[in-house]
């Protein structure tokens, strides 16, 4: 062997995990190469940018390979991705300029070359020893993330407490997961807000993964230890194309003419009764196909990818059990967010209605209902990709503009018999339309409300007017979504060019 | 695969689920490997069951309208023993018939609403300990 070789091989040998693995496994995690390791298929990551190390002469004595970051490639599934892995055992993870740069390398070769990029963050955020350039190299993570947004799907997985950097750049990518009890995300930690508010807090109580993925929203997905994580984010990938030029994967596990009969028993005729509408989606799409995004936050709209006939759909629907359905602040940033990443990734849409509308009150106007509830309107006024609208049983005023409506071009629209499509319920309507009449004789209201449900709660006005295109069986709603759905999937729509809309947030 | 610890007898038992590609849910416990049934949601992935999780509090905890509406019915009695998930009041909102439910076990106090009231988002309907 070559003296040169040998001393490459020599050199190589602190590329090892051995000090990371003390650190990580003592408290129960994995290394950054562990978790890559998991997550890649088997012998397939290369790693880059290996030997980078920091440049700082005051640091000069940390130094070490690598950077506290495990950059590269490899595949899930066969198809090629970006990853880096952030090394908690290095300083805390900080990120550095040499981190930084490593980073942002891999970050524009996912965008060169159309790879889905995914980061596995465990850091506090930037190392406040390098300065400015530690927060300029953070700077360019995030104009990379913005650049990337749209073109290639990004992926965050929180795997420690992470921090400054470390949960913007997330919060700017697709999807983010947290692991429960040991991934934590905030902008102040809870002793900068011990000192500035006096409020005493934890960890779990500011940032775990529950309050990120049911109170806040910022997270998407909780997983309960590192490995089911690294499982989630592969299985959400089979549902994603490499890039925004590409098609979703196909892959068809189901019969396409199969009869939905147990719709018609899961969803109550009575439209008080309340139901499940995870069932009515499981009964609906491929067998075992539904992965449901956001499962803790905003429970009142369900939104996941499913399989139809094989082929990647997004599913937005309201959920009668919790809220009654309703369309509210938080609903309405969930709904919007997930419509526009399908549109993106040529991921038709689905919608499953059945809500009398946005959530009325103070509170909801006093947070700017009107603000939020806007981006649904805008996300799928905006939305090209094929949209179809089910009509389970009530679409009335402005949830039906914003979930069904021919206006704000849904291509398909399909109601079951019990569908009520309206303006507004009966009780309210007539109350306007007869207030005079009512003001003489209140005893009047119960028949007026009767004749009005008859005449106008029903999926016929609407289907008079070809605002219906089809009402169905409930147990042929499958057919009649995949019939659909396959006359869509080569729609083609051009908007006019524009540098981008100005969308309310 | 997900690793669970089983206590039967006293006795901790690690087992490992595995649930296969035709959706079989296999146990595996040392050597041996049992192929189980589940009960309910059946259809529902792994994953799916494990995001479901439901926190449980201690001590007394208040009973929120999660909804602006209307009380349409009283469905327990104070001083009632009552369990996680139980249906105590109806609420009519948005023209629905929206279950308020009991968010663990204990007894149900101090049931502040009566038929009929209207109550805002937030309004405490009762208090369980």
């Amino acid at each position: 062997m070559g003296e040169k070789v040998r001393e490459f091989l020599e050199r190589s040998k602190a590329l090892d995990d051995k000090h990371a693995a003390e650190v990580q496994h003592k408290k129960g995690k994995l290394t950054a190469r562990e978790r890559l390791k998991h997550l890649l298929d088997t012998g397939s990551f290369a790693e880059l940018d290996a030997f980078a190390e920091l440049q700082s002469k005051e640091l000069e004595a940390k130094r070490r390979y690598g950077d506290g970051v495990v950059a590269g490639y490899g595949t899930i599934s066969k198809k090629p991705v970006y990853v880096y892995a952030q090394d908690f055992s290095f300083m805390g993870g900080s990120m550095g300029n040499t981190h930084n740069e490593k980073i942002a390398h891999v970050m524009e070769l996912a965008l060169k070359t159309g790879c889905p990029c995914i980061g596995l963050f465990d850091s506090g955020g930037a190392r406040i020893q390098e300065g400015i350039s530690a927060l300029e190299g953070g700077g360019r993570i995030f104009q990379l993330n913005t650049l990337s947004s749209g073109i290639v799907p990004q992926i965050s997985a929180i795997l420690g407490p992470c921090a400054g950097i470390a949960v913007y750049s997330p919060a700017l990518t697709d999807f983010v997961f947290m692991v429960n009890k040991t991934s934590y995300m905030f902008i102040t930690g809870p002793d900068v807000i011990k000192t500035v508010t006096g409020e005493a807090i934890d960890f779990e109580g500011l940032g775990g993964a529950s309050v990120q993925n049911e109170k806040s929203g910022v997270a998407h997905f909780m997983a309960e230890n590192e490995k089911q994580c690294l499982d989630m984010i592969k299985i959400l990938l089979s549902y994603l194309p490499q890039n925004n030029l590409e098609s979703p994967p196909y892959h068809s596990t189901d019969i396409p003419a199969r009869e939905t009969k147990r719709l018609q028993g899961i969803v109550p005729e009575d439209p008080k009764k309340t139901y499940d509408i995870k069932d009515v989606i499981i009964e609906i799409f491929d067998k075992k196909s539904f992965f449901e995004v956001g499962a803790n936050y905003a429970q009142n709209a369900v939104i996941g990818f499913a399989r139809l006939n094989g082929y990647v759909v997004g599913v937005v629907a309201n959920q009668p059990k919790v809220l009654a359905g309703c369309l509210d602040i938080n609903s309405s940033d969930k709904i919007s967010r997930f419509v526009r990443f399908c549109d993106c990734f040529n991921i038709p849409l689905i919608n499953l209605v059945d809500v009398t509308g946005y959530l009325p009150g103070t509170e909801q106007e006093h947070n700017g209902i009107i603000r939020h509830g806007a981006k649904v309107l805008y996300a799928y006024s905006e939305a090209t990709v094929p949209k179809i609208s089910l009509v389970l049983r009530k679409a009335y005023g402005g949830a039906y503009i914003a979930l069904v409506s021919k206006g704000m071009g849904f291509d398909k629209v399909i109601a079951w018999p019990m569908a009520e499509i309206a303006v507004m319920g009966a009780e309210q309507a007539v109350s306007i339309i007869n207030k005079d009449e009512l003001s003489k004789n209140p005893k009047l209201k119960s028949e007026l409300s009767r004749q009005y449900s008859e005449k106008y709660l029903n999926p016929y006005s609407a289907a008079s007017l070809g605002k219906i295109d089809m009402i169905i069986e409930p147990k042929n709603t499958r057919i009649a979504m995949v019939k659909c759905l396959e006359m869509l999937l080569s729609k083609r729509e051009k908007k006019p060019a524009k540098k981008h809309g100005n969308m309310p947030l | 695969m997900e690793e669970l610890v089983v206590k039967v007898d006293g006795r901790e038992y690690k087992v490992f689920v595995e649930e296969t590609e035709e959706g079989k849910i296999l146990v595996h416990c040392g050597s041996d490997v049992y192929e189980v049934e589940t009960k309910k949601d059946a259809e529902t992935s792994a994953i799916d069951r494990l995001q479901k999780r439901q926190k449980i509090s201690e001590g007394a905890t208040e009973i929120t309208a999660p909804l602006p509406g209307i009380i349409y019915e009283i469905k327990a009695k104070e001083g009632a023993r009552v369990k996680q998930g139980q249906s105590l009041f109806i609420l009519m909102a948005m023209k629905m018939e929206n279950e308020v439910t009991a968010p663990k076990d204990g007894v149900l106090k101090d049931v502040k609403v009566k038929k009929n009231d209207n109550v805002n988002r937030g309004d405490v309907l009762a208090i369980i300990e």
